[in-house]
């Protein structure tokens, strides 16, 4: 057949191969067209406090500088009172379990597996420090800045850490037993204090050299301990144990805080004590430890918390959720 | 010329053994008309889902235990207070009770405030103990309710889960066996309980795949009495308005009939099943048989009026006039559809064979049978009423082929190009899968999607997928590295502000930990070894039943899934979900262990998403494919192919603009419409180019010919294309599904384009660059 035989001509068959082609090629590469075209997923920016979020620790250096840490070894700050924060990041990605500060450029945080991360240039950079370790199993649960640099950590396996050199290096100032330390206070520059799990207490005469045993008064775990001079002090515990000594630790006598609830934390607030724990609860105590008096931060807020912190008008606190307690009043920061 | 001589014999063949041809054609229609009362509208899981696509292969194989696409979830509101009240949550008790009685369930998976699946752990005396939060009896007094209050409270597998977070809804979700699902029966069924225990104080809404497929089966029987409205609505436009004559309504109508017969009879005897959504483009199919059979009327009235001695002879001369354009336009329409047939989604290869038949029927019923009827009609000049527009459509004819053959063309050529740039550019942002939150299949205020926003609100979502994790070894989901991977994965996974949240065995364990250590927040974490966290299963499990754990691990804990919860099911929220997960795993995966995507019905969407996505230019571009071949091949000439494309080409960039401007994505229901508005976008201008060339090889000149051509092929169009327009706007106006009345709107745009482009453009290009194929004809030959 010619091409002009009424058959498909030179210039048509041109014709015909090249679009052909050209739309064979697009059918058969349709999936890299289309995936050149699109600009692939907007990674979202996630808020500094995720919902997945549980903050153990807080500390507050100085009026609205706000330091938190917690699950997934997150530690973020805010400098304006709790309004706008900030994630600081640490390497770290087991939880962490307390922060304390020397001042707003020095601080330190503590956690799960024995991790000690220090800083001095206000978390800018976080360091990971080597401490002590357990053959068995290793989580500091406190950590508690003195002045002059040093500091103290107590956690599991009777673990009792001290630093002199702003949290550089650590030594061992307990021997090796199964019980876990919770908390640790310093009414004065001798005296000190460690409770922990079943009641469990221990009392140092000389700045934590040395430490001696102490009756337990309950058997229940004390989570927390708090002085707020060298003779008035508190610690508390699971199932609403409220214990008070006004002697310097001399006696302790068990208190009816009025709750069934766990209680994970205290402080003095310059005019109350103030404990939290389970479920929303908040107790606070009068000066004097006689009058206590158990209520819920907030009807819609039922997280646990596990610390508290001093800031003057109220305190901070932290745990599932977040927020400052203040005159009676439940103020969450961080979620929407 | 070869083609000629082919025209000449079929149609004389045709008529004259008309009796024969119609005999043939009424037995065959007999039999078609039986298989077609078989032909069942349904839907079929199965037919929805890309089969060998990976995700549905992990969804197929995890989805009993990690749950399916067909989960129900039923919302119970307290309309005052909070659920902790006895009548509400004895409603949801009895729901839950009430469900296992629904076919097809999955018993082991109701999972509610009222299951034992739900549990708290407790430290007691005895040690650990785990007990159901509400089985088997709702607390009686306010100290149980306080302290249900507060165990949802303090149980994150629960509060945001199962019950809202104000507190005033509980969620019940129910999980079906696939193979066993017949969405009528269980929509039937679950509506019942909804009734039975919608009350004053209670108020009772539901969501789920087979509720939604419900709802649109419930709207079956409109839409059949949308589909014959539209045709009466369509006879009456045609005979009082543009054909005057009852064989010119009644035969395209009829035609029409048959042509249905036909295409579903053998659509039955294939084993081809119709899905209720396909209703629309049956609707579209028709509406193109209607368009075929009106141009042969219109041509067989173009006979008499030049002055056929009978109306045999005019039968004959336009059966022999439009067999090529006619059989042309039937396959190039076919083949369109046809490439649908690509995507490896069983529904859409279903419903492009079933339309590919539909449109080859009219190869029978449009261009043979339409011309032999008419040959039949005893004097062509009588029984006109007296109404006639026509002198008005005959001006406004005379005008566009003034417009096309004149200055004014360069006008419509410019603004082909102007809305080829403005559209094509809007065209190519549409988007795959679901553009809207709710169902894109119903109105936002239906009682379905206000449900979905309902629940979405209170929750962390409605719309599940389950990404496995699947272990190298038994146990694996009990080593530390592999549950805080977990948990890290699901972090990275919650930064997306679509998803609600992510829960896994993950999430189970520090709880179960926490209580060990008397409760003591602390310790919400994983155990450091698999042993511990192997303990602390094995105490969770205590006093439970097998399979409590199902929708976290399998018994070996071997493989274990991360649910993800989405707040909607909008394509993009889907991909940037897969998206993210994918550019994740790849360097985040604990040893030992393989992130497989994806199950449930985002896994599923997912897939069927991706097909849609790789494919949609891939169709394009083979319906165009389709186009160039074959009107090459039939004009003998290169030119007319690439011809042809202008105004499919036009018609898909308008008709994709329009999709993305009304936030219309393509996907399983909505790509049919648009692939076939591809493929079918070029029969009104094949009439009329292959008219203006049978013209113009009478008489030589190509205004006169243009003239001419719209007497009779335009006419055909105008006449046919405005009163469907018309009649879409009944599926707009009365439709419940919103599904139909976007796609009437869409189905009336296209052929609006696919009209003005056979009535302006064509004429105006071929006036304006004189093709060979239409004005040399005669030096070829």
């Amino acid at each position: 057949m010619t091409a002009t035989g009424g058959g498909l001509g030179a210039l048509d068959i041109l014709i015909l191969v090249v679009v052909g082609t050209g739309l064979v090629a697009a059918a058969v590469q349709s999936e890299k067209i289309v995936m050149n075209a699109s600009n692939g997923p907007v990674e979202p920016v996630p808020p500094a406090i995720e919902w997945r979020d549980q903050f153990l620790g807080v500390t507050v250096p100085e009026s609205d500088l706000v330091w938190m840490v917690g699950s997934h070894g997150k530690i973020v700050r805010s400098r304006d009172g709790g309004q706008s924060w900030s994630v600081q990041p640490t390497g770290v990605t087991v939880n962490l379990q307390d922060i304390d500060a020397w001042d707003p450029e020095r601080a330190v945080a503590v956690g799960n597996d024995g991790i000690v991360v220090v800083t001095s240039d206000g978390g800018e950079t976080w360091t990971q420090v080597s401490v002590p370790r357990s053959e068995i199993t290793n989580k500091l649960i406190r950590v508690r800045c003195l002045d002059g640099g040093t500091a103290w950590a107590v956690g599991v396996m009777g673990m009792i850490l001290f630093s002199e050199d702003w949290g550089s290096s650590w030594v061992r100032r307990s021997s090796e037993v199964d019980v876990a330390w919770n908390d640790i206070a310093f009414p004065d520059d001798e005296n000190a204090w460690v409770v922990g799990e079943f009641g469990s207490m221990m009392h140092s005469a000389d700045g934590g050299v040395t430490w001696q045993e102490v009756e337990p008064t309950s058997e229940r775990s004390l989570m927390a301990i708090s002085f707020r001079d060298s003779l008035s002090g508190v610690a508390v515990g699971l199932d609403g144990l409220v214990l008070g000594t006004v002697d310097g630790g001399l006696s302790w006598s068990t208190i009816d805080a009025g709750t069934p609830l766990h209680l994970f934390d205290v402080v003095w607030n310059q005019t109350e004590w103030i404990a939290v724990g389970g479920l929303g609860v908040v107790v606070t105590g009068s000066p004097d430890g006689d009058s206590w008096r158990a209520q819920r931060m907030s009807d819609n807020d039922l997280a646990w918390h596990t610390a508290v912190v001093s800031t003057g008008d109220g305190v901070f606190v932290v745990g599932a959720s977040q927020g400052f307690w203040r005159a009676g009043t439940w103020i969450p920061v961080g979620r929407g | 010329m070869a083609n000629g001589r082919i025209s000449e014999g079929v149609a004389r063949f045709c008529i004259g053994h008309r009796v024969q041809v119609v005999t043939v054609i009424a037995l065959i229609t007999l039999v078609l008309f039986v298989s077609a009362m078989r032909q069942e509208v349904h839907t079929t899981f199965a037919d929805l889902v890309p089969g060998d696509h990976p995700y549905i292969l992990t969804h197929e194989t995890y989805k009993e235990s990690f749950g399916g696409s067909n989960i129900v979830s039923i919302m119970v509101r307290a309309r005052q207070g909070d659920i902790f009240q006895q009548g509400v949550l004895g409603t949801i008790r009895d729901i839950t009770r009430d469900l296992r009685e629904v076919t097809g369930v999955n018993e082991f998976q109701i999972i509610s405030l009222a299951s034992k699946k739900l549990k708290e752990i407790h430290a007691s005396t005895y040690g650990i103990e785990s007990k159901p939060l509400m089985w088997p009896n709702v607390p009686e007094d306010d100290a149980g309710l306080e302290s249900l209050r507060q165990s949802v409270l303090s149980n994150p597998l629960v509060y945001g889960q199962y019950v809202s977070v104000d507190l005033t809804a509980g969620l019940i979700t129910v999980d079906f066996f696939d193979r066993l699902m017949d969405y009528r029966v269980v929509y039937d069924e679950v509506m019942a309980i909804v009734e039975t225990y919608t009350t004053d104080d209670i108020e009772v809404s539901v969501v789920g795949e087979p509720v939604l497929q419900g709802w649109v089966h419930h709207y079956l029987p409109q839409t059949f009495t949308l589909f014959v409205l539209t045709f009466v609505a369509l006879g009456a436009f045609l005979f009082f308005v543009f054909m005057r004559t009852f064989r010119g309504t009644l035969i395209p109508l009829f035609n029409a009939l048959v042509t249905g017969i036909w295409a579903l009879g053998i659509a039955n005897i294939l084993g081809l099943n119709f899905d209720p959504l396909a209703v629309v483009i049956a609707f579209l199919i028709t509406a193109r048989v209607t368009s075929h059979c009106v141009q042969a009327v219109t041509r067989f009235e173009g006979m008499v009026a030049e002055g056929a001695q009978s109306s045999i002879v005019a039968a004959q001369s336009s059966l022999a006039e439009l067999w090529k354009p006619g059989i042309l336009s039937v396959i190039t329409d076919a083949g369109g559809i046809l490439v649908v047939a690509f995507a490896p989604i069983p529904l859409l290869q279903k419903t492009a064979l079933i339309g590919a038949i539909w449109v080859l029927c009219i190869g029978v019923t449009g261009v043979v049978l339409t011309p032999v009827l008419l040959s039949w009609v005893p004097d062509p000049r009588a029984r006109r009423h007296r109404l006639d527009l026509n002198p008005l459509l005959d001006r406004s004819l005379t005008t566009y082929a003034r417009l096309t053959t004149g200055p004014g063309r360069y006008v419509i050529l410019g603004t082909v190009v102007l809305v080829l740039l403005v559209c094509g550019g809007l065209a190519t942002k549409i988007s795959v899968g679901d553009a809207k939150p709710g169902s894109p299949l119903l109105w936002p205020d239906s009682p379905y999607n206000q449900a979905m926003a309902a629940i979405n609100e209170g929750f962390l979502g409605t719309d599940r997928m389950f990404v496995v994790v699947a272990g190298e070894a038994d146990g694996a989901m009990k080593e530390p590295s592999v549950l805080n991977g977990m948990a890290e994965f699901q972090r990275h996974v919650e930064m997306q502000p679509e998803v609600g949240g992510a829960v896994s065995l993950a999430d189970l364990l520090p709880a179960v930990y926490s209580t060990l250590n008397e409760g003591n927040p602390r310790f919400l974490e994983i155990g450091g070894d698999s042993a511990i966290n192997g303990e602390l299963l094995y105490m969770y499990m205590a006093g439970s039943e097998p399979g409590d754990l199902d929708r976290f691990s399998d018994v070996n804990y071997r493989n274990g899934a991360v649910t993800i919860f989405l707040r909607d099911h909008r394509g993009s929220t889907i991909r940037t979900a897969i998206d993210r997960i994918k550019a994740y795993i790849g360097e985040n995966t604990p040893d030992g262990v393989e992130y497989q995507l994806a199950g449930g019905l985002i896994g599923v969407v997912a897939a069927v998403n991706e097909v849609i996505f790789a494919g949609q230019i891939e169709s394009i571009a083979l319906a165009l494919l389709v186009i160039l071949i074959t009107c090459s091949v039939t004009y003998r000439s290169g030119v007319a192919g690439v011809f042809f494309m202008v105004p499919v080409v036009l018609s898909n960039v308008v008709t994709f603009a329009y999709m993305v401007v009304k936030d219309i994505g393509l996907n399983v229901s909505t790509l049919p419409v648009a692939a076939l508005g591809i493929g079918l976008g070029v029969d009104y201008a094949i009439y009329m180019v292959d008219s203006i060339r049978e013209n113009y090889a009478r008489g030589g000149d190509l205004k006169k010919a243009i003239r001419a051509a719209y007497a009779t092929a335009g006419r055909g169009v105008a006449v046919t294309a405005t009163p469907l327009i018309a009649c879409t706007a009944l599926w707009f106006f009365f439709s419940s599904l919103r599904f139909q009345a976007e796609m009437a709107i869409l189905i009336a745009l296209w052929m609006a384009v696919s009209a003005a482009s056979a009535l302006f453009v064509m004429p105006a290009l071929v006036y304006t660059f004189r093709p060979g194929f239409v004005v040399n004809r005669e030096e070829k030959s």
